[in-house]
């Protein structure tokens, strides 16, 4: 393998390797928004849900 | 603002929570305290909800609030970042997979280990999928800050995780399991 041709491959690793953790990332993410809220949120949320003006 | 711009800011403000608890756990690490600092949140977005402006960006606007009240508090929560012992890991009921949660493990002690700023904003881009404008408008900082904060964020992780080609991260070890026992 040439330089040049090294250089290429280690770039095309390199945007793999973040391509890879931005998958990790978002999944982390969406795992996180999917979980349910504790109660004391809930709570919160329903209390300004049926009344819509300041607490 | 009037009552039905009210309601509208309202609803808006309630569609965001789970992002911003997602936000909020990715930073601080700890479910109690993330969970304090989106109530928090919440309530002094709604007793401010007069200097929003219809028309901006709601999310940016609340990510703002959270984000401000993480960083005047990151002393108090540093501590559970580096110190933390996978406890809410552990209560992530949607994560049954020992490989899935190992790697979750893997990548939460890695982000711990980035400097505040670029885990906030690798975060706030690369998870949460805001704009470079948006993460810029949150963070109070130029757009090309935050290209330089991810770019080194991005470097750094790798780094971290001792990651030299795809297949030495992850969730693919959980895949080439399960592909392992479908082919046996």
């Amino acid at each position: 393998m040439t330089p040049r041709s090294r250089d290429k491959e280690n770039a095309r690793i390199g945007r793999d390797v973040q391509a890879k953790i931005g998958r990790q990332l978002r999944a982390m993410y969406a795992e996180l928004i999917k979980q349910q809220l504790p109660e004391n949120l809930r709570e919160l949320v329903r209390r300004l849900s049926v009344a819509p003006q300041r607490p | 603002m009037n009552t039905a711009n009210t309601a509208w800011a309202h609803e808006a403000i309630l569609a965001e929570v789970p992002k911003l608890r997602a936000f909020a756990i990715s930073l601080c690490g700890n479910l109690d305290q993330a969970d304090d600092f989106v109530q928090e949140t919440l309530l002094r977005a709604w007793t401010h909800i007069d200097q929003f402006q219809r028309g901006t960006n709601m999310a940016a606007w609340l990510f703002t609030i959270l984000r401000n009240s993480l960083r005047s508090n990151y002393r108090k929560y540093r501590r559970e970042i580096e110190d933390a012992d996978g406890s809410y890991a552990e209560r992530m009921i949607t994560h049954p997979e020992q490989n899935g949660r190992l790697e979750f493990e893997e990548l939460r002690g890695a982000l711990a280990k980035l400097p505040s700023d670029q885990r906030e904003t690798l975060i706030l881009v690369v998870a949460s999928g805001a704009s470079y404008e948006e993460a810029a408008e949150i963070c109070g900082c130029r757009v090309g800050t935050i290209k330089s904060r991810v770019h080194r964020a991005r470097a750094r992780l790798a780094q971290i995780l001792a990651i030299d080609s795809v297949d030495d991260f992850a969730p693919d070890r959980t895949t080439q399991a399960v592909l392992r026992g479908a082919a046996g």
